[in-house]
């Protein structure tokens, strides 16, 4: 425990010392330091960002001066959580979006914990990161089970040791929709989710969504009783209200996705809660091909640390 | 959007590109992926097509005696743009061309070719190496909407085979209208360190067919995101379709399958680059009164070594099974009649896949040491790790060349083994060659060894032999895998020729200073 907390307090003040560096040579393969960073930019600097974590220590990173820190919707002053305990990078995609200056990574790390799933959000200006976000399961000790209780299974994560190539298909120009309507796509799904109606969303007949990797819709093992079933039916027994905080920082028209992230208020439950959600989208013809989800438990009122976009 | 996979070196991924543009995908050459971009149900498949087919004879040319890929697609575009015309004058057809629809003799001009009046959607994919291009897609047909699927053979520029799978009926395993959106996902390219070769490719899909004979999936390579639609109907993980019904995963549909072993066998396209593997085949059902076939082309999606994605387009046929085209078989396989009298039983094929590898030399402790022997065959190795022909009892059985890395100080002479290592066949793993006494100065065999300088013997083989004896697993079966183990011994045997294995474990015993192995496949001829 001491050494955990020493480790935190020397990490804080080599990320505290990073940030307040005007002038950093950050080697980069891109131009992560001009004002406009495109898409290798970007990807580069998600890939800095993740041998750095690996690292446990900023490096050469500039956080410029205020950057919002966030990981699992709480806020901090300084790097915690994921930066102090992945080990390795197993398998991972990013989705780059030069016109907001954003990227998204989604994929596998080990930590000593065992495997993990790891999403992460990075907003750079000006070659320094203003907002880092991420989302992180299994990288924590397991929760105590209750007197008497077996533990609960770790999850598993190894479908994101595979990562689906999917993404990385370029859609035909005449099945593309422009930004606007990709990001209206995405609404659509996000009413069907609020009003709990999966005939709002227009899906593929190859529609699929994967939680963390694992499979959710199409799938026996969870049944429509269970909130599977297709893409569509998947919705109509949510729980929840209307989808709110809702964020849409990376859209690729080119390969037809979609990053967003929103919170799904939870005020029916007794003790009332939120579901905060990243999700990846592709969509073809209009139509949403797959979706890639990552949802953690958060608080009531809901709060991403980031406002609402929508 | 970048994709990374295993990431082990961070900086050798930075420029990793896992997308290719249209016009730069016609500049590189992977014409059948751009090609596949064509929506030509669209306003734009007049512009599109036009394009590509310019930017394509301009790349390509059609006449060439190589038909590249741009050239395959050139000819499969000019084929559909007649066949929509109704109209086969001028298309560039051999003397000898074959023609069938649904496995009937068909001439151009006849079945599909008057009933189909436009190309809806269209994916296309190539192989320069057979010589063939397929193309599925939904089609306007005069009774309606239609899927069509198309095999062509080129030679020298011209059109020698057309394979028709045509149909235009909406049931359980069609849906033409889900055929207006292929599914972009066989346009991905494979990051090369999620890519497997040729032959690995060639032989999931066998393995897959093997599935389908003995109707269990269990040992065929599946990814976690696999499906199988059929004619555009999902057929997998689909509430339409229950376990019992040919629904549930992609191996678990297997199980309720019916039929004979796969037959007729023939592997039309293939591309590493998008990972795909377009095959045609017959499941015979002399179960059937009376007996009947089940005719299919399937594209398969494989990337990380697993099936990802599956095409199915299927039609029922007669009997006996006939697609009126030969089973693909090896170059070299001097008779096909043997090859026809050699199909595996679905209990061999059983034992095979499912049974306990046996104890090869290797790994018994007779053989017990930490010394390393870097072992390898060029023969081999040339041929993406498979035994070519000419080295197993289906053509000359002459001995594979094989080379190895210096054994340790002290040693005296090297041995080598050869065994068939393959799960399920016998306890003892089948003996092939035994080569021993060999000079240490000597680190190599040739390729078809006959005579033995320098003191050299051969033990018996399994026969009891003193030779070489190649791999002849049987037609149509799975992979087999053959252990071609090097020792570095501290003496040299006293033993004569035709030595038995026992002998040879006996004398060699505790006398092991090195060792090494590589482990070759061969799969006998396609049925």
């Amino acid at each position: 425990m001491t050494k955990s907390c020493s480790a935190t307090h020397k990490f804080a003040s080599k990320l505290l010392n990073g940030i307040g560096a005007v002038a950093l040579t950050v080697a980069l393969a891109g131009t992560a330091n001009a004002a406009s960073c495109d898409s290798n930019c970007l990807d580069n600097m998600m890939q800095q960002v993740l041998r750095q974590m690996v690292l446990h220590q900023p490096g050469d990173l500039r956080f410029a001066p205020g950057a919002v820190i966030v990981e699992n919707a709480v806020r901090s002053d300084d790097q915690h959580g994921s930066w102090l305990n992945l080990e390795k990078i197993r398998s991972g995609q990013t989705f780059a979006d030069p016109s907001t200056g954003q990227v998204a990574y989604y994929g596998a790390a080990d930590t000593s914990y065992g495997l993990s799933a790891l999403f992460i959000r990075l907003k750079v200006a000006d070659g320094a990161i203003t907002e880092q976000e991420i989302f992180s399961k299994g990288g924590e000790p397991p929760a105590p089970a209750a007197p008497g209780a077996t533990p609960a299974p770790k999850p598993d994560y190894s479908g994101l040791l595979e990562p689906d190539i999917l993404y990385t298909a370029v859609v035909p120009p005449d099945r593309r929709e422009n930004r606007a309507a990709l990001i209206a796509t995405v609404h659509t799904y996000l009413l069907g989710i609020g009003k709990h109606d999966g005939s709002i969303p227009s899906f593929s007949y190859r529609c699929d969504r994967y939680s963390a990797g694992s499979k959710f819709t199409d799938n026996p093992a969870v049944p429509a009783s269970r909130g599977g079933g297709t893409c569509a039916t998947a919705l109509n027994g949510l729980k929840g209200q209307m989808p709110v905080n809702i964020r849409t920082p990376i859209v690729d028209e080119k390969l037809g996705i979609v990053v967003a992230f929103f919170i799904i208020p939870h005020g029916e439950r007794k003790v009332q809660g939120s579901t905060n959600v990243a999700e990846v989208f592709k969509i073809v013809d209009g139509k949403i091909r797959s979706i890639e989800e990552f949802g953690g438990g958060g608080k009531y009122p809901p709060t991403s640390g980031f406002p609402d976009e929508s | 959007m970048k994709s990374y996979y295993y990431w082990q070196d961070l900086n050798s991924r930075l420029e990793c590109k896992n997308q290719t543009p249209f016009l730069e995908a016609l500049t590189l050459g992977s014409v059948s992926m751009a090609l596949s971009l064509c929506h030509l149900g669209r306003k734009r498949q007049t512009a599109v097509f036009g394009a590509a087919l310019a930017l394509l004879i301009g790349a390509g040319s059609a006449q060439a005696a190589s038909c590249d890929r741009n050239c395959l697609a050139t000819i499969m575009q000019n084929y559909l743009s007649h066949l929509t015309a109704h109209n086969p004058a001028g298309l560039p057809i051999s003397d000898k061309a074959t023609s069938v629809e649904n496995a009937k003799p068909t001439p151009l001009g006849s079945g599909a070719w008057q009933s189909v009046s436009r190309i809806r959607s269209s994916q296309i994919y190539t192989d320069p190496i057979t010589g063939e291009a397929i193309f599925d897609g939904a089609v306007d047909t005069k009774d309606g909407l239609g899927v069509l699927f198309v095999r062509l053979k080129q030679v020298a520029g011209k059109i020698t085979e057309s394979e028709i799978t045509f149909s235009h009926q909406t049931t359980p395993f069609s849906n033409p209208a889900n055929m207006l959106e292929p599914d972009i996902l066989y346009d991905a390219v494979v990051p090369p360190e999620r890519r497997i070769g040729r032959a690995q490719l060639i032989a999931m899909v066998d393995n897959y067919l093997n599935g389908i004979s003995i109707h269990d999936g269990s040992h065929v390579a599946f990814g976690p995101r696999c499906d199988r639609y059929a004619s555009g109907a999902k057929v997998t993980n689909s509430a339409a379709h229950p376990a019992d019904k040919e629904g549930g995963t992609c191996a678990g549909s297997l199980v309720h399958l019916t039929g004979e072993l796969v037959v007729n066998r023939r592997i039309a396209v293939v591309d590493q680059e998008l990972g795909l593997v377009g095959v045609m085949f017959i499941i015979p059902h002399d179960d059937h009164t009376p007996p009947a076939s089940t005719h299919v082309s399937e594209l398969f999606k494989i990337v990380d070594g697993k099936i990802r994605s599956i095409e199915e387009f299927s039609f029922s046929g007669g009997w006996p099974p006939d697609s009126g085209f030969q089973s693909d078989i090896e170059t070299g396989t001097p008779d096909t009649k043997r090859v026809q009298n050699m199909h595996p039983s679905p209990e061999f094929l059983h034992q095979v896949l499912s049974g306990p590898p046996p104890i090869v030399t290797f790994d018994r402790p007779l053989a017990a040491t930490t010394g390393q022997l870097q072992v390898h065959s060029a023969t081999i190795e040339d041929n993406h790790g498979y035994f070519p022909i000419k080295n197993t009892g289906w053509a000359n059985s002459i001995s594979p060349a094989v080379s190895w890395s210096a054994g340790p100080a002290g040693t005296k002479s090297y041995l080598v083994i050869m065994e068939d290592g393959t799960a399920g066949m016998k306890t003892r793993a089948v003996l092939h060659w035994v080569v021993f006494n060999i000079p240490p100065d000597t680190t190599s065999l040739p390729e078809g060894i006959s005579q033995l300088p320098g003191g050299m013997k051969m033990g018996g083989n399994q026969g009891g032999d003193a030779a070489y004896t190649g791999p002849h697993s049987p037609a149509g079966g799975p992979i087999f895998h053959y252990h071609i183990q090097v020792y570095a011994l501290d003496k040299l045997l006293d033993l004569p020729s035709g030595a038995t294995r026992d002998q040879v474990w006996a004398a060699m015993t505790s006398h092991v200073l090195a060792k090494g192995q590589f482990i070759a496949n061969f799969q006998g001829p396609r049925i």
